[in-house]
């Protein structure tokens, strides 16, 4: 009798793991969007110390937030401009030719300070042409950004003329990759980037502005509100954490280069996505972007401590991102019932349909009803 | 008009005490209809009177919360577009539901495209016969064309020629002419005059009363979720229908002459010269205004009375600045308006509510305190900085001056009834202290109570000073102003003075119609 048992109480598994998930989305709810990245952030920790005592040392933890750090930077612009219901595509070209500029300033010999201004100024001039573009242009930010991601990176080519361009400034690697008090200067840095904007979203006008203009553009404009400067202003910041993210890197990396920031924006999107706030903009806020990239960055550092190549990880970042859109949207919790109608429904009645039907399938009587006529 | 064809009688469709709701609404409230087969029935009614969500319902995009249709006596369900389309209910919509960029022929089958027997399209099969179905409607047109590359009137005849190739027997056509040039329309009417003769029952939803003479059988007067009234489609029945359409015995009519003391009720304070607010000759966009001219004195409420569709909006948004318009003259407080953008208009003391609150005159997600504050947030943020104590302390006096139903100001403004979600709408211009207020139906969508402590709002803002535009739709909303103008097909076309209006009462307003 003993075999007969394993079957049934998969199946009680399989019949309590929907309450039991359930009753996970409730407490996590209660905690706000935040609370929901604390925990499932905690529940990864908690999985990597698990699986892998090199995990929980200051040194990999440490490693871990210097390489989420440009990220997070990015992913704070990335933000910014999502909160408005925009997108910016060309952040990872753009971090590009900031480190280029980077590089041929300081080896000039242009002091430190000026190379790096130079850097946000060339950024943040792409990013205001961004917004031209959008604003006057009446161009999609997906086309735009799209168009200025392979522009800014050609142009990020033709300067460095060579293969990359070497950094020896030593005040420059020291700014950027020394440490600040326990901390190394990239963690610091995030961190700082991080808080600014946390404020300025949550207590200052302008933040206020971007919520109303992703919540409602046209009920924003009939408040008075300046939303072509404020949707400027947002690609504007974006590209300009953007560059800022290049000199990270290329600091990092010692040399400035075209080839840096590859897929950057998608991971800065991935972040922002993860840490809750929706494309259609007027949700969220930068710390949750934050928490959602060091969850995708800790997870990733967990499979390459359990020697897990490349290509698998590409694929449970994917499932990440699709999992945490499920919870934080909330489709989550229509989630059985649709996966129950689009097993077991018909497939397509055979009939026309003209209009399509806005749930995507019919429900059950309708078939019962239709079968009965034939 | 002839009678219908063939009367029977047993009406082909019959909806039978159908009510729905939204969220502080109600929408219909318990409507019955009958069509016969071979007739055309005319639904008229104003804006938010109740035959949108009719012919959602028919269609089978909403269920109706009571009620039923029946077909042929039998009571059917219509819970998807699927299910309706097997009743045998076709709609053609406003916007034509056509695939723009493919041909007249695979639109005309689309989903049910005839095969050859090796399981590919048939396409002769499908041009010959969707070419057949067109000449039969008295349709000339390339079947190979692209819908896009065709001209209105002939989509129109393609979607109804879809829907004839389902077997339609209810044929829904809501405003069919709206985008449809003059002799257009009487090709449309041809051959709604044919499909009559094959025995349809034939819906018709118009703002167009000389449409509806022209090709309905009988017309229903729907107000408030009420059909109110039933008329023969003729055009001597015009006063009749006028009446129960604007006037008549709408339940709510009587609790809105509560307001205010006094015999009229009346929701400004008399005051119709002096100081004028706001000056404008000829202003007009080109498309939907040819000409307006109007002074607002101080502490005036100035009516612009109209049926809907005859530029109501356009000239709210004009006066506001929040589209483009062209003017000989825009005097504010007698000195030019300088430019054409909300924010200016806000600067100058000039405020909007929209008719469209939901899409343009809130924010759905962001809570009561944040809407209210959003049109003078400088106020609230010295040094950029917001003030959310004082945000909080403004709102919180709001929401118990004007009544606003909520447990908390920090609530999403898109849980809020439709009265209330007005009545924010209105407390951020009331913040704002904006001097001048633009509104457009400011009652639409709200139930009766809220009504009433809205024109109360409004009264108290005049009593206090302020200027107000009231465009409305609404017969009794014009009575209560202190003048009126009377708007037309974009044109200010005359004005009606108090004296006039307690004289003749509402067709001091209703002879100037037409």
């Amino acid at each position: 009798m003993a075999t007969n048992t394993p079957a049934p109480r998969t199946q009680r598994l399989f019949h309590s793991l929907p309450s039991a998930l359930s009753s996970l989305r409730t407490f996590t709810a209660s905690l706000g969007s935040k609370g929901y990245l604390l925990a499932v952030g905690a529940i990864v920790l908690l999985v990597g110390s698990a699986l892998s005592q090199h995990f929980m040392t200051s040194r990999n933890l440490i490693s871990v937030l210097i390489t989420a750090s440009v990220v997070s930077v990015l992913a704070v612009g990335q933000y910014l401009v999502i909160v408005t219901g925009g997108i910016d595509l060309s952040v990872g070209a753009v971090a590009a030719v900031s480190s280029v500029i980077a590089g041929l300033a300081l080896q000039q010999g242009t002091p430190w300070p000026v190379a790096l201004l130079l850097a946000l100024l060339t950024a943040g001039l792409i990013g205001i042409f961004n917004g031209l573009m959008i604003v006057y242009g009446g161009i999609t930010p997906f086309i735009v950004t799209l168009a200025m991601m392979s522009i800014a990176r050609g142009v990020a080519y033709m300067l460095q003329t060579g293969r990359q361009v070497a950094i020896e400034d030593q005040g420059f690697l020291a700014a950027f990759t020394g440490n600040v008090g326990p901390m190394p200067a990239p963690v610091m840095i995030a961190l700082l980037v991080t808080i600014v904007f946390a404020v300025v979203m949550a207590q200052t006008r302008f933040g206020r502005r971007l919520f109303a203009l992703g919540g409602n553009a046209e009920a924003a404009r009939l408040s008075g509100l300046p939303i072509k400067r404020d949707i400027i202003g947002a690609y504007c910041l974006s590209s300009l954490l953007a560059g800022l993210g290049g000199v990270m890197i290329a600091a990092q990396l010692t040399e400035g280069s075209a080839i840096i920031g590859e897929g950057y924006e998608l991971n800065a999107i991935a972040a922002v996505v993860v840490g809750g706030a929706s494309l259609f903009g007027g949700t969220g806020d930068p710390v949750s972007a934050v928490l959602g990239g060091l969850i995708i960055a800790v997870i990733l550092n967990i499979m390459d401590l359990l020697g897990i190549q490349a290509q698998p990880q590409l694929i449970v970042k994917g499932a990440v991102i699709l999992l945490a859109v499920l919870f934080t949207s909330g489709v989550g919790n229509k989630l059985p019932g649709a996966l129950r109608k689009l097993l077991f429904q018909q497939r397509y009645t055979g009939k026309p349909a003209a209009e399509a039907d806005p749930v995507g399938a019919v429900p059950a009587s309708d078939k019962e009803e239709a079968d009965a006529r034939h | 008009m002839t009678a219908p064809a063939g009367l029977d009688l047993r009406p082909l469709i019959a909806v039978s005490g159908v009510s729905k709701a939204y969220p502080g609404t109600q929408a219909l409230a318990g409507i019955d209809l009958e069509v016969m087969p071979g007739e055309i029935h005319g639904i008229a009614g104003q804006n938010g009177a109740g035959k949108s969500t009719l012919v959602r319902i028919l269609s089978g995009v909403e269920k109706p919360d009571t009620g039923e249709v029946l077909i042929d006596g039998k009571a059917v369900t219509l819970d998807t577009p699927q299910a309706a389309q097997r009743a045998q209910i076709m709609t053609v919509h406003q916007e034509l539901s056509l695939v723009p960029h493919l041909s007249v022929a695979e639109n005309i089958y689309v989903g049910e495209l005839p095969r050859t027997v090796l399981g590919t399209i048939h396409w002769s099969k499908v041009r010959t016969r969707a070419r057949e179905q067109l000449l039969r409607l008295g349709f000339d047109i390339d079947v190979r064309a692209t819908v896009a590359s065709l001209p209105i009137a002939h989509r129109q005849a393609v979607e109804i020629a879809k829907a004839l190739t389902r077997d339609a027997r209810v044929l829904i056509l809501d405003e069919p002419t709206a985008t449809l040039p003059r002799h257009d329309v009487n090709q449309l009417f041809d051959l709604l005059n044919q499909l009559k003769t094959l025995g349809l029952a034939i819906i018709y939803i118009s703002h167009h009363f000389d449409e509806m003479y022209a090709i309905c059988d009988r017309i229903s007067v729907f107000r408030d979720g009420r059909r109110v009234a039933l008329h023969d489609g003729d055009e001597r029945q015009h006063d009749a229908i006028l009446q129960s359409m604007l006037g008549g015995v709408s339940p709510d009519r009587s609790a809105k002459l509560q307001v205010g003391p006094g015999d009229m009720p009346r929701l400004g304070t008399g005051r119709t010269e002096g100081e004028v607010a706001l000056s404008v000759r000829g202003l007009r966009d080109g498309h939907n205004l040819h000409g307006i001219d109007l002074d607002l004195h101080k502490g005036e409420v100035l009516g612009i009375a109209g049926l809907s569709g005859n530029g109501q909006s356009q000239l709210a948004a004009a006066l506001f600045g929040a589209e483009k318009s062209r003017h000989d003259q825009f005097l504010v407080d007698g000195r030019q308006r300088r430019r054409q953008d909300p924010a200016h208009s806000i600067a100058l003391g000039i405020g909007l509510l929209p008719e469209e609150r939901k899409t343009q005159g809130l924010i759905l997600t962001m809570s009561i305190t944040r809407n209210i504050t959003m049109a003078s947030l400088p106020r609230f943020s010295p040094g950029s900085f917001l003030n959310k104590a004082k945000e909080h302390k403004a709102a919180v006096g709001m929401r118990d001056a004007l009544a606003i139903k909520t447990a908390h100001v920090g609530e999403a403004v898109g849980n809020l009834s439709g009265g209330n979600q007005q009545k924010v709408a209105l407390a951020k211009w009331l913040v704002s202290g904006v001097s001048t207020l633009i509104i457009v139906e400011p009652t639409r969508g709200v139930d009766v109570g809220a009504k009433l402590e809205i024109y109360e709002l409004i009264r108290s803002f005049a009593d206090q000073g302020g200027s107000i535009i009231l465009i409305t739709s609404e017969i009794d909303e014009a009575l209560m102003c202190d003048r009126v103008l009377i708007l037309s097909r974009g044109r200010t076309v005359g004005a009606v003075s108090r004296s006039e209006i307690e004289q003749r009462g509402e067709s001091a307003i209703l002879d100037r119609f037409n």
